[in-house]
């Protein structure tokens, strides 16, 4: 260890000693602690009554008319949802229930379980239905909705094929008697028999600490291919050990359906489509993507807006080594894909969203191992551009850092027609940028003009330290807390600006400024 | 035997009293560290307090109640140095006197660490004092600052180097 890190280690010790004392809380301070708790407490379940009502009125809507069976055909999509990885078609609706059972531990002390007299026995007189157990997903050949089609009064189409998976409570507390379950795999049993979730097959099994069961029920008049689909489906699960507290999905705005899935190395990925939790009409689309340690990172696009023929609102995440640019497409959309800098296209898939969601658009995602940058590209049907965004991921020393904007728009200033108001903005614009950049990396040392172009893809920008030209912005003078800009009018008059987050100064100046300290006025003339 | 509401309510309060002796010393030590200013830091410390324990049952993992009070108090700091930052720039421009950071007198090389580790942007500040006081390993200077391990790295490097760099020191 160095003398300045001894130092250091001494000074810190030295200063702790003056810190001062914190005693024994106040009563105010205790007051309001509790009235935060109850607060939260009174909106988490305010929550779940509203995701509860809105996905038990979804299914209402479902079931004043008769539910469309999807055919089992095109490919299959192999998911992972709390340890639990399923293959089953692409085209059948699959909806991940977790985020309500986390809704539901978070809020109730006790809630229905299986074996224990379903969920009308526990909840009383609540108007709210709670699902029996923990629900995990249900998968069926129709849209069954967002709400679980076990303990809240839902029925099969005639034709109609579902199977639901959920964490059995009441097991994993032991309150309920007889043996442990057996390992996976299992077998749903042969004929239907009565249960917590109504007639149909049941199964239980264990997978390490955690119990789950399935139930899959079928209509009268189901056709054997979806029958056996189904049942092959179950089948064919695998189960990973997890623990609950990873099972993840705590940022999603709540229940959803996978549109899409797949594996990045060994992280399993999803794409969902959920409803607004702000009652808004506009669904949210997310990515959840499985970490080192099983923890689950989440991402949200709301607000979505994809205005034709410019159909395209992308969004990137990073996952270990792996860049995911995902989002929203318009229905003039054929095809997406994206061209690395290094030359290297990875095609994307677009994937449709239940038409119980309303959305006038279609969800993507393309999943890029060691991707650098590049550029996100929307094309028709005729293999023509439609519109395309430029994507950064800078992972120089220091940062990680990226940026995703539309493309530049085609009808920007010439620099020959610059005069003082548009050199101005221009310059402010690009210290927008820089502090966007600032925002999210807490440095602007790796602040470049790729990195300017992505953010703010209007301005035009170089990193000249001497040659200044109208039109085009010079960065200059970039160090951890300095960044500087410069520019000239169409006459050639220099202009600059300077931010140095150091001392929280934007510094103004009308000279072709080499370092931030020169350009040191407080305004412009 | 059934517990009454006030009871209840007793026991729940006593749990935050507990909570709240056996956690808020480190708080505010840290949050002191980082700000320099014993108000603040009782402050800050007390905030940091009431928002993780008020979402005590929302943790996804209670036990790790010291790990999210941190992060709190580090965001809550770091906030609060950005906010002074720009008052105190802003009554420059307009006093027009120099920063009172650059009128330390020349004093130990310690007292001049202290004057280059408080001019430190915030999170550097923090960076370095998670890393030199905490003893906290980069994964979990970069779980409290949350960033990514190398942006933990960097932080405390660039903090280093800038310290170093002000004491007139070379030493590594």
């Amino acid at each position: 260890m160095s003398d300045i890190e001894n130092e250091l280690r001494e000074l810190l010790d030295e200063d702790v000693s003056r810190a001062p004392l914190p005693g024994r809380p106040s009563r105010p301070l205790l007051r309001r602690t509790r009235r935060r708790q109850v607060g939260l407490v009174a909106a988490s379940a305010v929550t779940v009554a509203a995701v509860v009502v809105g996905s038990i009125a979804g299914l209402q809507a479902l079931l004043g008319k008769p539910a469309k069976i999807v055919p089992a055909q095109g490919p299959e999509r192999t998911t992972t949802l709390v340890g639990v990885t399923i293959t089953t078609p692409q085209s059948w609706p699959l909806a991940d229930l977790w985020p309500l059972s986390l809704s539901i531990a978070t809020y109730s002390d006790s809630f229905a379980s299986v074996g224990s007299g379903g969920a009308a026995d526990q909840t009383g007189s609540s108007p709210i239905p709670v699902p029996t157990g923990l629900p995990v997903f249900q998968v069926a050949n129709y849209d069954a909705g967002l709400v679980a089609a076990c303990g809240t009064g839902a029925s099969v189409p005639p034709d109609g094929a579902l199977l639901y998976v959920a964490l059995d409570p009441d097991q994993m507390q032991g309150l309920t008697k007889g043996p442990r379950p057996p390992d996976w795999p299992v077998a749903l049993g042969d004929a239907p028999t009565d249960g917590p979730c109504g007639s149909g097959l049941y199964a239980r099994w264990q997978s390490g600490d955690i119990p789950y069961f399935a139930f899959a029920t079928f209509g009268s008049e189901v056709s054997a291919t979806d029958r056996d689909q189904l049942l092959g489906a179950f089948d064919g699960m695998s189960m990973t050990s997890v623990r609950l507290v990873d099972a993840g999905h705590p940022g999603l705005p709540g229940p959803g359906y996978v549109v899409a899935s797949g594996v990045a190395g060994p992280d399993p990925w999803n794409l969902l489509v959920s409803p607004s939790s702000d009652g808004g009409r506009v669904p949210v689309i997310s990515l959840e993507v499985a970490g080192s340690s099983s923890d689950w990172q989440v991402g949200n696009m709301t607000d979505i807006v994809v205005p034709d023929p410019k159909g395209l609102q992308a969004k990137a995440s990073i996952q270990g080594n792996t860049l995911f640019e995902w989002g929203a497409v318009s229905s003039s959309v054929d095809r997406v894909e994206v061209r690395l800098d290094g030359g290297e296209r990875f095609p994307g898939e677009i994937v449709a969203i239940p038409s119980s969601m309303g959305a006038d658009f279609s969800a993507f995602v393309v999943a890029m191992p060691n991707a650098k940058s590049g550029m996100m590209v929307a094309l028709d049907a005729n293999g023509s551009e439609i519109t395309s965004a430029r994507f950064v991921w800078d992972t120089s020393p220091g940062g990680v850092c990226l940026a995703m904007e539309p493309p530049a728009p085609t009808d920007k200033p010439p620099g020959d027609t610059w005069n003082t108001m548009e050199a101005e903005a221009a310059l402010r614009n690009a210290l927008a940028a820089a502090k966007t950049f600032y925002a999210d990396c807490q440095e602007y040392s790796l602040f470049s003009p790729d990195i300017a172009t992505a953010i703010e893809p209007s301005l035009a920008y170089n990193s000249s330290s001497t040659a200044t030209s109208p039109g085009v912005i010079s960065i200059r003078d970039v160090s951890a807390t300095t960044v500087l800009f410069v520019t000239a009018t169409a006459d050639g008059r220099p202009f600059c600006i300077a931010d140095d987050t150091a001392v929280g100064l934007t510094t103004y100046g009308t000279i072709d400024a080499r370092t931030v300290a020169e350009c040191s006025d407080t305004s412009w003339p | 035997m059934s517990t009454t509401l006030a009871e209840a309510t007793d026991e729940r309060v006593g749990r935050l009293e507990d909570l709240y002796v056996r956690h808020a010393p480190a708080a505010v030590r840290l949050a002191f560290l980082i700000t320099s200013d014993r108000d603040l830091a009782q402050d800050l410390a007390q905030e940091a307090f009431v928002r993780v324990a008020g979402r005590f049952h929302h943790l996804r993992v209670p036990d790790a109640f010291d790990a999210y009070l941190r992060r709190t108090v580090v965001n809550l700091a770091t906030s609060s140095l950005r906010r002074r930052r720009v008052e105190r720039a802003y009554l420059e421009r307009e006093g027009g006197r120099p920063a009172p950071a650059s009128t330390l007198p020349d004093v130990g090389v310690r007292d001049q660490l202290r004057a280059a580790l408080r001019r430190l942007p915030s999170r550097q500040r923090a960076a370095v004092v998670l890393h030199y006081y905490e003893d906290l390993s980069e994964q979990q200077v970069a779980d409290a600052l949350r960033c990514s391990v190398p942006a933990a790295r960097s932080l405390v490097s660039r903090a280093m180097e800038t310290l170093r760099r002000e004491i007139g020191r070379e030493d590594v």
